[in-house]
């Protein structure tokens, strides 16, 4: 059973010393906890709409440590809950393990998106980053819920 | 009168020097330079110990060495001399002839204490005959040339004129002179003689008739009250005009800048402001990005977790979500025919039961336990998302209150910042306000004290009316006392007279310092439009009035132009004295710099055309401005003290 969250140790090596440094989105270790980079990065890789598989795991975020988040958990497990709809394995909601590797893979492609940002920082900045980031934001909520609103 | 050479033996650096003032042209321009420890100033404390028996520039007598060359004293000893002799001469020129002055004190090598120091004038008259006269015949004749009283107006530190007339400055060496000047002092003595001499009178009278006694020790008490009161309200006026006189010039110098304490205080108040705001902005752009993480994930999840959460409804819905029940126990309990917790046999009935719960709840317990888990905290999510924007607009509203206060206070700033930087000193424009301040109150409280002082002076006049009304009943009562009461009014009337001629000596003295004071300074200033008159108060302290404004204005005047000031006090001095003497000025620019320093060049050479002037320099003061004006052409004698080793100073060849 699976006791911890892992990403690939290529990103582990390369990309997270990376976002520490440059304080990316405010995402380093210092200013958030790590589940919280983690979620983000998940929610990175939903929004591409596609799973990146590790090629070798690193332990990165002890399960009492997600614990702490409160909604880290119902998020790993919200997103299990999609996927195995989409492939009829409902039976599998309840899996940890199964819910884990979902949610690395989803980080796994967002971590590399972020990898991509940090190499061209020098182009664009953190903060560039951050107002497009919002302006993403505000499109998927004019989206959500102007329309609803609207309507 | 004028000095045509000094001859120094073993006296402190100088173990043997002759330096010599000759007039080689049509100014007497004489300069000594030396670095500071050579022995300059010791040259001056040489002047004023032949002339005078004493060191007045020496810091302390009592802990310096003695005044004999430390080398000479080791020399004597060597040769076995019990002795060393100090001696200075100044030989000097008058009208008359010549004369030598001559000062010498054997100092014991072994003891080093100085004997007696033994002084003569040599007087050598135009027809060759030479007349010796020693001690206080000697002293008599220093002081027919130049008086010990104003000695300190003929032999000076540069420094003094630095600090000659300044605020606080005691006014009272200028009194001194001018009653010395004034050689208002028999007369002044005549009337302290008369006033002793009515009191006797008085006190016979007294003798007489003891009511006319108690009476008289009445009055006299009253009237010391009284000249006590009197000396106090004038101290008080002259300290009020004082205060007058250092705000009229604060105010000059403050004029136009009142507001710029203000300013400076605003500008400073504004940069701490921007820099809170500056935190706050900072604190703010953390919370943008707090929103950016916290949000990002709530919408990019947002699909998700509706999808989740309606996923959920169905299932609750539908009833497919069981209560906790432990599918794993049922399927146990049907595998063995037994309930596996109480372990009593299961019938066909129960079996049917349990298979209908097993099809029922086709999710498994697992599955639906993590459902109900997650079932609030992803409605949470979802809801949560929808606070985005309100959250957003929040934060941008805050940074942009932020930054338009940051603006319109830097906007501010440029302009007190123009304001603040036309004006010269800000820390002078705040101490000028507190000293005016300071000097108002200061008129307050003694305008306060007149007043009460005058109040106390009426009723003491009143009283000494009264008290001199029943002594002169008294006294009329005597018929014996007439003579003595002729007597006593003669020396009455004679005491006012002569009070009367001691004021208007010394008033007629002042106003002539005045007006040679002016003529003098009018003539040495650059400045030549700016100042109009000086006035010479009664506690003695000079006012400088501004030409135009008519406004006192001493406090304005650069360190310059208030030492050529006091140039043209101290040259007014010997004219209106008699004794117009030499000058020697111990560093006599060492407080003036730049262009000034070339125009105090310029009034020197114009001050030694008329007069002998002899100036001793530091090497660093005795500049390329000083030096661009004094060539050969002007310079009479230059002489240049070096410092052989410690212990000795000489003239450079």
């Amino acid at each position: 059973m699976a006791d911890r969250l892992s990403i690939d140790k290529k990103v582990n090596d390369a990309v997270i010393p990376e976002i520490d440094k440059s304080r990316l989105i405010g995402l380093d270790k210092s200013t958030v906890d790590r589940i919280e980079l983690f979620l983000f990065a998940m929610s990175l890789g939903v929004k591409q709409g596609f799973r990146t598989p590790l090629i070798a795991s690193h332990g990165f975020i002890l399960e009492s440590s997600i614990l702490s988040n409160d909604i880290a958990m119902s998020e790993i497990y919200s997103l299990m809950v999609n996927e195995m709809r989409k492939t009829n394995e409902e039976e599998k909601i309840g899996n940890k393990d199964e819910a884990f590797i979902v949610a690395q893979e989803y980080a796994n492609t967002g971590f590399q998106i972020m990898s991509e940002w940090i190499s061209n920082l020098k182009k664009k900045d953190s903060e560039a980053i951050m107002w497009d980031l919002l302006e993403e934001m505000d499109t998927k909520y004019d989206e959500y819920f102007q329309e609803n609103e609207e309507g | 009168m004028r000095f045509e050479s000094i001859s120094i033996t073993n006296y402190r650096q100088y173990q043997s020097l002759d330096v010599a003032f000759p007039q080689t042209m049509e100014t007497d321009l004489h300069v000594i330079v030396a670095s500071n420890g050579i022995g300059k100033t010791n040259m001056l404390n040489a002047i004023n110990w032949c002339l005078y028996g004493d060191e007045p520039h020496l810091g302390d007598k009592d802990d310096s060495l003695t005044i004999c060359n430390h080398i000479a004293l080791e020399e004597a000893k060597k040769r076995g001399e019990k002795f060393a002799t100090v001696s200075v001469c100044i030989h000097i020129s008058t009208s008359s002839g010549k004369i030598t002055f001559e000062r010498k004190v054997d100092v014991n090598v072994s003891t080093r204490f100085e004997g007696h120091d033994r002084f003569k004038a040599l007087i050598t008259k135009e027809d060759g005959n030479t007349e010796i006269l020693e001690e206080s015949a000697a002293d008599e004749v220093v002081n027919q040339y130049l008086p010990r009283k104003i000695r300190q107006y003929f032999f000076f530190d540069g420094e003094q004129l630095h600090n000659y007339f300044g605020k606080g400055q005691d006014s009272s060496h200028v009194k001194d002179s001018i009653h010395e000047i004034a050689q208002v002092s028999v007369v002044t003595n005549t009337r302290q003689h008369l006033e002793k001499i009515i009191e006797e009178y008085q006190k016979a009278i007294s003798k007489l008739n003891p009511a006319v006694d108690k009476l008289s020790a009445a009055i006299t008490a009253k009237k010391a009250d009284r000249q006590k009161l009197e000396d106090e309200i004038k101290s008080l006026e002259a300290s009020i005009k004082e205060s007058e006189d250092v705000i009229s010039t604060l105010n000059q110098q403050i004029s136009g800048t009142e507001t710029v304490v203000a300013d400076n205080q605003r500008y400073n108040d504004n940069l701490a402001l921007i820099s809170q705001l500056e935190d706050d902005e900072k604190k703010q752009k953390e919370l943008l990005l707090a929103l950016v993480r916290k949000y990002y994930v709530l919408l990019m999840m947002y699909d998700v977790n509706t999808a989740t959460g309606a996923y959920i409804r169905e299932k609750f819905e539908k009833g497919v979500l069981p209560p906790d029940i432990n599918i794993d126990l049922i399927k146990s309990s049907l595998t063995h025919h037994e309930c596996v917790i109480c372990k009593s046999s299961i019938d066909s009935t129960v079996e049917a039961y349990l298979n209908s719960l097993l099809e029922k709840f086709d999710v498994s317990t697992t599955v639906s336990h993590k459902l109900v888990e997650i079932k609030n905290d992803v409605a949470r999510a979802v809801r949560e998302a929808r606070n985005y924007k309100k959250d957003k607009q929040a934060i941008f509203d805050r940074l942009r209150e932020i930054s338009e206060r940051i603006s319109a206070l830097t906007s501010e700033n440029e302009e007190l910042y123009k304001r603040i930087s036309a004006c010269s000193s800000i820390e002078s424009i705040g101490l000028w306000m507190k000293q005016r301040e300071e000097n108002r109150t200061l008129i307050r409280i003694n305008s306060e004290k007149v007043g009460v002082y005058k109040t106390q002076l009426s009723t003491l006049s009143q009283e000494i009316s009264t008290l001199q009304a029943q002594l002169d009943f008294a006294i009329a009562d005597i018929e014996k006392c007439e003579e003595i009461k002729h007597d006593l009014n003669f020396a009455t009337e004679a005491r006012s007279i002569i009070a009367a001629i001691e004021d208007e000596i010394i008033s007629e003295v002042r106003t002539q310092m005045e007006s040679e004071t002016m003529t003098l300074f009018d003539e040495l200033i650059w400045k030549k439009n700016t100042y109009g008159h000086i006035e010479l108060s009664e506690n003695y302290r000079l006012r400088l009035f501004h030409k135009v404004t008519n406004e006192s204005c001493l406090g304005s005047c650069s360190a310059a132009e208030r030492e050529l000031l006091a140039l043209a006090f101290t040259i007014a001095l010997h004219r209106v004295s008699g004794h117009d003497c030499l000058l020697f000025i111990d560093t006599p620019v060492g407080r003036v710099s730049d262009i000034n320093r070339e125009n105090f060049a310029k009034s020197l050479i114009t001050v030694s055309k008329k007069k002998q002037l002899i100036l001793a320099f530091t090497p660093s003061e005795y500049s390329t401005e000083i030096r661009k004006y004094f060539d050969a052409s002007v310079v009479s004698s230059y002489n240049k003290m070096i410092s052989v080793d410690e212990e000795i100073t000489r003239q450079e060849v």
